[in-house]
């Protein structure tokens, strides 16, 4: 019952989300700054062909008319066009996705392995040391914001050391690793941060305390019974890992050049080009507070305690 | 507060001291012209004439990043307190009026939770153009929901206090129970929100001057300065070096005042 409550509540929240961010993109696009048949039109426009674009683009209607327009626009993925390609909006974003969602795929591995099963193998052999040092190494890089990491990696890497080009290569497979490295170290850190404290105390356990006891190995106990018990806190950071490489990805994809749709920002930005920085907006707001609705809900289901109560927390 | 923690503590806070003051009086600062060109002496090595070297317009890179700190912290220190004067007003209000004012906040914060936040401010900014003030009132507007949670779980954990109900029982007014008897309760909540707050607020802003969201050229910024960097990192390192150092020292010394602050409870 609580739980269908809360589910509902989500919804409601990821539904007025999505609007608040439709119409701030409505604003942005239609409303701000100055007059937007001037602005797809050029400065060279003539006043009569002005004229005509606002009758034929229903600029002149009431605001209420025209920001439903622009919803059932969005809802068939009709995002406009581009002012400084010329092109629509949907296919720029179609072409850009590509390397994007790989830097992404190639971050959440860096994050599940170093966050995880690294710890987790390293642990079982008794290298508890490295597993430590690891850590260490993790939270120094994570203390830079992502950009910071990303020019110290190519002033280091590319700059002195020549292991790796100026310019990014999307087939050099070091490129991939180091834009991935950068772009995991924070979640990493973090993610592996809790996924040690919550093995530790679950070694500590009254139940690793019998199984020791009974004399099973270190090993066998941390993979029979701890690690089962201390997963739920690295599993939730690492949902949080994936929303934050969202925005993540516009910092680090400038900084390395990797063509996907964080450079395509970047772009939208140097160029006023306002539909597509609207567009790409529109995409990482639906799909950020759809993933971070999923996760919420996805958590909720797997993790009792948090069902007993949904009374707002500090 | 232990002996170890304090040892970390002071050079944190004496870095953060020395960029206030720094950039404070850079103007007075005998250093050379921030945005003075001299093209005879571009992209020179750290020198005595130039202790951080020149740029790519031989502009000296040290009198820069302390002139690009001074507009940074400004919009660092409004945008934090704006943030925190919304999430004080409406986290007391909600958890100590309680009822119909509660649902209103909890739906707002509920809402603003649900949009990321970073992709907000960057369609915003975006549309607006960027100035000191654009990015305080958009970033202070948006990035008070967090605040006001802990703001609001606190004042309703005190309500039920000793000291509020003698209070209530002297007949106070709520305003000046609020101000008088819950306010000085919550300033420790507050200096480790700001503490955070600023935190991600640096973050944010030297984000979007690097992703071309910077004050109007010529104006320095980290950010704008990192990004300028990223075209000569293999041929002048130390542009990069410099505003990497900048940028990590403060923001590793606010990490370190902000957990002192919040461990000091």
């Amino acid at each position: 019952m609580a739980m269908m409550r809360y589910a509902t509540n989500r919804l409601v929240m990821f539904a007025g989300g999505l609007a608040l961010i439709l119409m701030t993109s409505f604003f942005a696009i239609y409303r701000l700054p100055g007059d937007p048949a001037r602005m797809i039109l050029g400065p060279r426009a003539s006043a009569q062909s002005i004229e005509e674009f606002r009758r034929s683009a229903g600029l002149s209607d009431p605001v209420a008319t025209q920001f439903e327009r622009f919803v059932a626009r969005v809802a068939t993925l009709d995002l406009g066009e581009s002012l400084a390609y010329r092109r629509p909006v949907v296919a720029l974003l179609r072409e850009r996705m590509g390397q994007t969602l790989q830097l992404i795929g190639c971050a959440f591995l860096t994050l599940l392995f170093f966050a995880v099963l690294l710890p987790i193998g390293l642990r079982a052999v008794g290298l508890g040391l490295v597993d430590n040092g690891l850590r260490a190494l993790w939270t120094g890089f994570s203390a830079a914001p992502p950009y910071v990491l990303a020019l110290l990696t190519l002033t280091i890497f590319a700059g002195f050391l020549r292991v790796l080009p100026a310019v990014f290569e999307p087939d050099r497979i070091a490129c991939w690793i180091a834009a991935s490295f950068v772009l995991a170290a924070y979640p990493t850190a973090l993610a592996s941060r809790l996924f040690h404290d919550s093995l530790t105390s679950a070694l500590l356990s009254d139940y690793a305390t019998r199984a020791r006891a009974q004399g099973f190995s270190e090993a066998a106990i941390l993979l029979r019974e701890a690690l089962v018990n201390a997963l739920t806190a690295p599993v939730s950071a690492m949902a949080n890992g994936l929303a934050y490489f969202f925005t993540g990805t516009f910092f680090v994809e400038v900084a390395f050049g990797v063509g996907g749709i964080g450079s395509l920002t970047y772009e939208a930005i140097q160029n006023k080009d306002m539909t597509v920085l609207a567009g790409v907006c529109l995409l990482f707001a639906v799909v950020i507070s759809a993933l971070s609705a999923v996760l919420d809900l996805a958590q909720h289901l797997l993790n009792p305690r948090l069902r007993r109560s949904h009374e707002w927390q500090g | 507060m232990s002996g170890k923690a304090r040892v970390t503590l002071s050079p944190a806070l004496i870095w953060l001291a020395l960029i206030v003051v720094l950039a404070a009086t850079a103007r007075l600062l005998p250093l050379p012209d921030p945005l003075a060109l001299d093209l005879a002496a571009t992209r020179m090595p750290p020198s005595l004439a130039h202790i951080a070297g020149t740029d790519e317009l031989g502009r000296d890179v040290f009198s820069r990043l302390l002139h690009a700190a001074g507009a940074t912290l400004v919009i660092v220190a409004g945008a934090t307190s704006l943030s925190l004067l919304i999430a004080v007003l409406l986290g007391a209000i909600a958890g100590f009026v309680g009822g119909w004012a509660d649902v209103m906040v909890r739906v707002a914060v509920d809402l603003l939770w649900s949009v990321p936040f970073v992709v907000f401010v960057v369609l915003i900014v975006g549309v607006v153009g960027v100035s000191q003030l654009s990015l305080i009132v958009t970033i202070g507007i948006l990035n008070w929901v967090g605040p006001a949670r802990v703001i609001r779980a606190e004042v309703a954990r005190l309500r039920d206090a000793d000291f509020v109900i003698a209070a209530q029982a002297h007949g106070y007014s709520r305003t000046l129970i609020l101000v008088q008897e819950l306010l000085p309760n919550l300033v420790r909540s507050i200096a480790t929100l700001a503490a955070y707050g600023a935190i991600e607020v640096l973050t944010l802003e030297t984000g979007l001057a690097f992703v071309g969201l910077s004050l109007p050229a010529p104006t320095p910024t980290w950010g704008g300065m990192l990004a300028d960097g990223l075209g000569y990192f293999s041929t002048a390192w130390w542009i990069v070096i410099g505003t990497s150092i900048a940028i990590t020292a403060t923001l590793g010394s606010l990490q370190i005042a902000a957990r002192s602050i919040e461990r000091a409870h």
